[in-house]
Parts: structure tokens; C-alpha cells; sequence
């Protein structure tokens, strides 16, 4: 299971970064484009941090 | 309005993304998984994509949502797909058909892990998939509006529920035929990232959407020769039989 921690976070973010660049060069709202990415943006960034957490029990 | 430094780097970000987590996935699990591969998409890519869904298996399983719920979320995403190509939202379309593509292979993985494979189950899925699959191609003959490529999308329906039906009826006559260039994931995997190469290149290049017809045209003859194949295949080995 520590190899699925963040990872779902990580695919998620990547998958609404792709909708966000979807929305964005596919027409010129460009509000609902940047807030996708930004949405993204965010939810990988809390995948990595996830993943860079040291799980509880397994301090040195 | 063009935007082709943002859509290089969305192509760099999807080619780099694929490319750096593939070669770690290989890099943990070197034996490979026992997964069935085709010559279009490989046992090892297969078996990477599937690992990205792990976390979205695990949590549908916990909350024990239906698998046959997600089958019909998957025609939902289908209409909105169609109604992404009729507007000319080509990328969006393309990560829908991906999406679409990606839900109807979780829902057979929940469906094992749950209560085994359901004949229920397994019936409503391949109906509705053919559901999805046609709706989609509509969406695409709206956005092409008339011409040769109309002719081309509905060849594409025609191979694509070819294939469907030789092996439903190969499997009716006792047969396995699970065979063939396109089957359903390459058929999304190649009109998804078509659609979003396609759009990529619109604004690189500021062509029109050369690619997407190409990927149509590809779709149209390779679903039909897939089948083809099939009826080559069954009927060679009903030929065998001595019952035949």
C-alpha cells in the first residue's frame, strides 16, 4: 500500500491539469481553463507531498 | 485564439509523463504482470496504465460502488464526449474518450474484485459500451458535417460493432475470439490521443485537423479488417470441428 500513497492525488491532478489544457485550447475561457489547472496543479502537489511523507512507524 | 508554446508544453508534459512513468513502473516490477497484451498496446504498457488506477480500484471497492454504476457514467461521459466533437472541443473530446475508456476498464476490474463477473453485468457492459462507442462516432460525423469523412466514421461504426459481434457470436458457437488489431482499448486509446495530438498540432502548426481525419481514416480501415480477421478465424476453426 506505501507504493499507492499520493499516487492517486498525482493521477488525479494530472488528470485535471489535461481537462484544464483541454478547456483552455479548445476555446478562449480562459477563467474555467486556468482554474482546472490550477485545480491540477494543486492536487499533484498534495500526491507528491504525500508521497514524500514519511508514514507513521517508520521514523529512523 | 492560438496558444502553441502552452500546447508544446502539454505535448512535452504528456509524452514526458508517459515516458518517465513507465520506465519507473518497469524499473520496480522488471518481471512484468500476467496481463494480456495486443501488438498495439504491450502487456508491460498495459500493466503501467493499470497501476495508475490501483488507488481509484481500491477506493471504489471500499466505498463499494457498483461497477455497473460506472457503466452507466460511462455513457453519461459518452454524450458529453459527442457533444465536446460537435462543438469542435477536440482535445477535451479526446481526454473524454480516454476517460470513457479508462472507466470501462475499472468497471470490470471492481466487477472481479466484488462478486466475480456477473453475466448480468457482463451483458449490460458490452450493450452499453456499444451505446458509447456509437454516440462518440456521432458527435464526430456532426463535427465533420458532410464529405468523404462522414463516410469514413460511420465505417468506423460499422468495424467497430464488427468486431464486437463476431466475437459475441463466435462466443455464442463456443469460441473464444478474443483477436485482431482494434479491439475496444486500442480503439480509444488511438481515437483519444488523436483527437488531442490533432489539436496540439492545430495550434503548433496552424494546419487544420489533418491528424484526427488520418486517425478516423485508421479507425475505419483497421476496426473493419480486425473483423475480418475474426471471421477469417472462426470460420477456420468451426471448419475443424467435425460437428461444423
Amino acid at each position: 500500500m506505501r507504493e499507492l500513497r499520493g499516487k492517486g492525488w498525482r493521477v488525479l491532478g494530472y488528470f485535471v491539469w489535461m481537462l484544464g489544457a483541454g478547456v483552455l485550447l479548445d476555446s478562449d475561457d480562459g477563467a474555467a481553463g486556468r482554474l482546472l489547472l490550477t485545480g491540477g496543479a494543486a492536487l499533484f502537489a498534495v500526491g507528491v507531498w504525500q508521497s514524500a511523507r514519511r508514514p507513521a512507524g517508520d521514523a529512523q | 485564439m492560438s496558444r502553441p508554446l502552452f500546447a508544446l508544453f502539454n505535448l512535452g508534459l504528456i509524452l514526458g509523463a508517459a515516458f518517465v512513468g513507465m520506465r519507473l513502473y518497469w524499473r520496480d516490477h522488471p518481471d512484468g504482470a500476467d496481463i494480456k497484451g495486443s501488438r498495439l498496446l504491450s502487456a508491460r504498457v498495459r500493466a503501467w496504465y493499470f497501476s495508475n488506477l490501483e488507488p481509484f480500484e481500491e477506493l471504489l471497492v471500499r466505498r463499494r460502488v457498483r461497477p455497473i454504476a460506472l457503466t452507466y457514467l460511462q455513457v453519461v461521459g459518452s454524450v458529453v464526449c459527442a457533444w465536446a466533437y460537435a462543438s469542435g472541443l477536440i482535445f477535451t473530446a479526446g481526454f473524454l474518450v480516454l476517460f470513457t475508456g479508462t472507466l470501462d476498464i475499472l468497471d470490470g476490474k471492481i466487477a472481479r474484485r466484488i462478486n466475480g463477473d456477473s453475466l448480468r453485468g457482463a451483458f449490460l457492459d458490452s450493450v452499453m459500451d456499444r451505446y458509447a462507442e456509437f454516440v462518440t462516432y456521432v458527435g464526430l460525423m456532426v463535427f465533420f458535417g458532410a464529405g468523404w469523412r462522414v463516410w469514413m466514421v460511420l465505417l468506423a461504426i460499422l468495424g467497430g460493432m464488427m468486431v464486437s459481434y463476431t466475437r459475441a457470436r463466435a462466443e455464442g458457437l463456443g469460441l473464444r475470439c478474443e483477436i485482431g488489431w482494434l479491439q475496444r482499448p486500442e480503439r480509444f486509446v488511438l481515437l483519444g490521443f488523436g483527437s488531442i495530438f490533432s489539436s496540439i498540432a492545430v495550434h503548433l502548426l496552424g494546419v487544420g485537423h489533418a491528424l484526427l481525419v488520418t486517425t478516423i481514416v485508421l479507425l475505419a480501415f483497421l476496426s473493419n479488417a480486425t473483423a475480418v480477421q475474426r471471421i477469417v478465424y472462426v470460420s477456420r476453426e468451426l471448419a475443424r470441428t467435425p460437428h461444423a
